[in-house]
């Protein structure tokens, strides 16, 4: 009876002593060939040849929340992922932010300029899966449902009484005649102008089926998104677990998929990535850059990956309302006194030495009519920043911080709490400005906070945070810095920027909204509302075996080609 | 017996309504359920006032609270706020997830740390006992998520080693397999295996020492003198007589850490990526979804309460002493 005890007790030494000299011994290894791959770029426009079939497993950061992308519940890229393969999309933007009118027959025609008439024409081979083609209709009932309204709701908290739940009402709003020429063609009167037109009809699922759902616009997606208008088409959503797509071989577009299905997995910890990737259990990552993360991805050697710098950057914006930051010399003097080249060099060079500084802040540097604006500020000059507050009738005390009229310059800095790379950019900031003789002190509070509490109200300083830019940056750039708008938290206010702004939002000339767009962000240099600073990185993993799967740094992200997507010859073979 | 169950289920009400009312404003205050819809310059004021409006979040918090007091008192507990599903459908899933994943390894701790706990005890100072003492706390000190990620980087050795997958990271079962039975159940249990290991590991090393200090306590008792004394045969002393005994202190600690596993066994969930209970919990805290996170809190809470019962049910079913007194 001993002896048959001890037996298993050494095994169960020897199997515990190997785990262990397992876990010590994992590093060294590793692949020798390891890193080879990692800076490949992955060129999506010229589509590289396809084996049949396969199947490809994306792991993905959040569960879908249902499929209306339209409400504000829906309004998430957890949802655009998914629902940018089935719906129809009258035009997505590429990855060079350029407009490609994928379900349209050509780019929408300007019937009238005064009124601002526009004509669409939806592709004429553009069809559900279900064998309806797109019409109109649905077009028009999407746009209904938007701007659906009843007087009975009228409220203080819903002025104009919208009946569905949606989050953006931007140029929808200005339609005041929606006019149906025919089954594939319909006109939409504006007013006022809204020159960014040729952004509208995303998005939008089949009307019929709408209609049949009980829940209506608000809620009759949160299961089945319906016949699909896409490459392909939803199969089915285990919850908590995977949503799968599989091939729309109704498909109308020109490339037709070849995959047989996307698997959407649901992986919220990214730090599960890695080895979900490595064991084959996904073939795709899109996580939010961490340099363990990518460190890890890199090692593996039959997974290529891509840093890529998107349309979403971080800034420091200015509280005009406070006593020291209204006064212009005052945010002279951070402009200068930041160092911007240390901050990505610290922080975002160890992603990808293509990581800079972003000197624009309402096209960012991968767009069309870039400019690498506020020239003055681009290097540090700690000189220039005490020149500055000298000039403005500051003067330093014996701290090393100036004041003026027995006040000491002294701001908070506020991000969001817990984010690590941030409260670093905080005091890496801090102490740059110290340099030059202003304090600052930190003063984070967590995301809810910041954005729910504090920004709205205007309770901060100077405030880190990260706008998107977009295909259309005009549009977005006055709903941020126009006098009195909802989302100008640091109550920028001239009149000559509004001005150029309104002049943007009405040119409907698309070059020429470019140039508007690049004089508002000069017009902003001199005045100094915010500072950018530089975008943030994306990262896409992707097992070699699939071929055209690439970012698109735009608001689109990955899926926009996926009709393109396959497993290469060799791996089919 | 009646009576006392009864009057111990009732004495936890308010202990759950005032839980559950710290929960409710502690999730209102702290965390934001339109978040994303905020930074979305797009998104206008209004837009944002008018979901407010639709979920209550422009009302005070107690009266959100008595809101939603009303509809749970009515057993309805709402849905998420985040994709509108209901409540209780969710929960649902996530317990199954939960049970799925610590059901096994429960069984296997409690097999496993009972008879080591007895092994150590009878054979005290042996090798095997120092070695037990050594594992034991080794597991019980080792962070849940380093284990189970040296387990994982293991598991994918193992794998690559045989060039098929046996063993895998995340999830319950691979997505849309399609097979026999039996691929079905591998792929099932090949899902199961690191998360059961690892619950298991880290549960045993903690019970088995509660068995081993309940053993020695009793081995050194005055009846088990006496059943020695009276010729029984060691076999049967220890069998009989001692181990009997020594099961009563578990058996209560079992019963109370089962409940609490089954509230979430967090760390473990989200390593592996199974949406269970915990990981339900957790993700509705951080979008601020009170519905979600207040339901799932009182039905943790009353599944504490009714472990603590049945714990205490059965102490008193297994000692004699506890029922006559």
């Amino acid at each position: 009876m001993r002896d048959t005890r001890r037996n298993p007790w050494l095994l169960a030494l020897f199997v515990v002593l190997a785990l262990i000299a397992g876990a010590c011994g994992s590093d060294d290894d590793d692949d020798p060939t390891a890193g080879e791959d990692t800076e490949e770029e992955t060129d999506s426009k010229d589509i590289e040849e396809r084996g049949a079939g396969g199947s490809l497993v994306y792991a993905a950061d959040q569960e879908p929340t249902g499929f209306n992308g339209n409400t504000s519940k829906d309004n998430g890229t957890s949802v655009k992922n998914v629902i940018e393969n089935l719906f129809f999309y009258a035009v997505k933007a590429t990855p060079e932010f350029g407009l490609d009118y994928v379900g349209l027959e050509g780019e929408p025609e300007i019937v009238s300029e005064d009124p601002q008439v526009i004509e669409w024409k939806i592709k004429k081979s553009a069809a559900w899966d279900d064998g309806k083609p797109v019409t109109t209709d649905d077009v028009e009932y999407f746009y209904e449902q938007i701007e659906l309204k009843d007087p009975a709701k009228v409220s203080e908290d819903n002025p104009k009484g919208y009946v569905n739940d949606v989050a953006n009402h931007v140029g929808y709003e200005q339609i005041t005649k929606f006019e149906a020429v025919d089954d594939k063609t319909f006109r939409v009167t504006f007013d006022p102008v809204f020159a960014d037109f040729r952004g509208l009809w995303t998005d939008i699922p089949q009307a019929a089926f709408m209609k049949a759902q009980a829940g209506g616009w608000d809620t009759g997606l949160d299961a089945n998104p319906g016949p699909s208008a896409g490459p392909y088409k939803f199969k089915e959503w285990k919850k908590g677990e995977s949503l799968t797509l599989e091939k729309n071989t109704k498909w109308w577009g020109e490339d037709k998929p070849t995959l047989d299905t996307i698997v959407f997995r649901f992986l919220p910890e990214s730090t599960t990535q890695p080895d979900a990737l490595r064991n084959n259990e996904v073939d795709m990552i899109y996580p939010q850059p961490q340099l363990d993360l990518v460190d890890q991805v890199e090692q593996l050697t039959d997974v290529k990956s891509e840093i890529g710098f998107g349309p979403v950057f971080e800034h420091l914006t200015f509280n005009l309302k406070n006593e020291f930051l209204k006064d212009l010399a005052v945010r002279k003097a951070i402009a200068h006194g930041v160092d911007r080249d240390a901050i990505v060099n610290a922080l975002m060079k160890p992603f990808s030495d293509k990581a800079a500084r972003l000197d624009n802040r309402v096209l960012v540097s991968n767009q069309e009519g870039y400019e690498a604006n506020g020239k003055e500020y681009q290097k540090v000059d700690p000189a220039k920043a005490e020149e500055a507050l000298k000039a403005g009738g500051y003067t330093k005390g014996a701290d090393g911080f100036y004041a003026k009229g027995g006040k000491k310059i002294s701001l908070r800095i506020s991000t969001t709490a817990g984010n690590q790379l941030r409260e670093q950019q905080g005091e890496l900031i801090k102490a740059q400005l110290a340099k030059v003789g202003i304090e600052l002190r930190i003063d984070n509070s967590p995301s809810t906070v910041l954005f729910r509490d504090r920004l709205p109200a205007g309770d901060f300083d100077i405030a880190n945070f990260a706008w998107v830019g977009s295909v259309f940056p005009v549009g977005g750039a006055k709903q941020i810095y126009e006098t009195g708008s909802d989302s100008n938290y640091g109550a920028y206010s001239n009149a000559e920027f509004d001005k150029v702004a309104k002049e943007g939002a009405s040119e409907l000339d698309d070059k020429k909204q470019l140039e508007l767009a690049d004089e508002m962000d000069k017009e902003m240099w001199k005045d100094l509302p915010n500072l950018p600073l530089y975008q943030k990185p994306t990262f896409l993993g992707i097992r070699n075996q699939f071929v055209n799967v690439g970012d698109n740094t735009t608001n689109e992200g990955p899926f926009w080609n996926s009709q393109v997507w396959g497993v290469s010859k060799a791996a089919a073979a | 017996m009646t009576g006392f169950v009864l009057r111990r289920l009732f004495l936890s009400i308010p202990v759950i309504v005032l839980s559950s009312f710290l929960v409710f404003a502690l999730v209102a205050a702290s965390s934001d359920p339109l978040e994303a819809l905020r930074a979305n310059p797009l998104a206008s004021r209004a837009t944002i006032a008018e979901r407010e409006a639709e979920l209550g979040l422009n009302k005070p918090v107690v009266e959100r609270y008595l809101d939603w007091a009303g509809d749970v008192v009515r057993l309805d507990l709402g849905r998420s706020y985040a994709d509108n599903e209901p409540v209780w459908d969710k929960l649902e899933r996530g317990f199954g997830v939960t049970f799925r994943m610590v059901a096994l390894s429960t069984l296997l701790a409690l097999m496993l740390a009972v008879g080591l706990g007895v092994f150590s005890a009878v054979r005290q100072y042996s090798v095997g006992d120092y070695a037990g003492t050594f594992f034991a706390f080794v597991f019980f000190s080792m962070p849940v998520f380093w284990l189970a990620g040296i387990l994982k980087d293991l598991g994918i050795r193992f794998n690559q080693a045989l060039g098929k997958t046996v063993f895998y990271t995340i999830g319950e079962r691979t997505p849309n397999l399609e097979g026999t039975w039996w691929d079905v159940t591998a792929n099932r249990l090949g899902h199961l295996a690191l998360p059961t290991i690892t619950l298991m590991l880290v549960t045993m090393a903690a019970w088995s020492r509660y068995q081993r200090a309940a053993m020695l306590d009793v081995l050194s008792s005055d009846y088990v003198r006496t059943a020695r004394a009276k010729g029984l045969t060691e076999f049967r002393v220890i069998s009989k007589h001692a181990f009997r005994n020594a099961l009563i202190p578990l058996t209560t600690v079992v019963a109370i850490d089962f409940a609490g596993i089954v509230g979430g066994a967090v760390i473990t969930e989200s390593v592996f990526a199974w949406q269970g209970m915990g990981r339900v919990t957790l993700g509705a805290i951080n979008r601020g979804d009170i519905p979600v996170v207040v339901a799932a809190l009182v039905i943790i809470a009353m599944v504490v309460v009714v472990f603590n019962l049945i714990a205490d049910i059965l102490y008193a079913v297994l000692d004699p002493r506890i029922r006559n007194a």
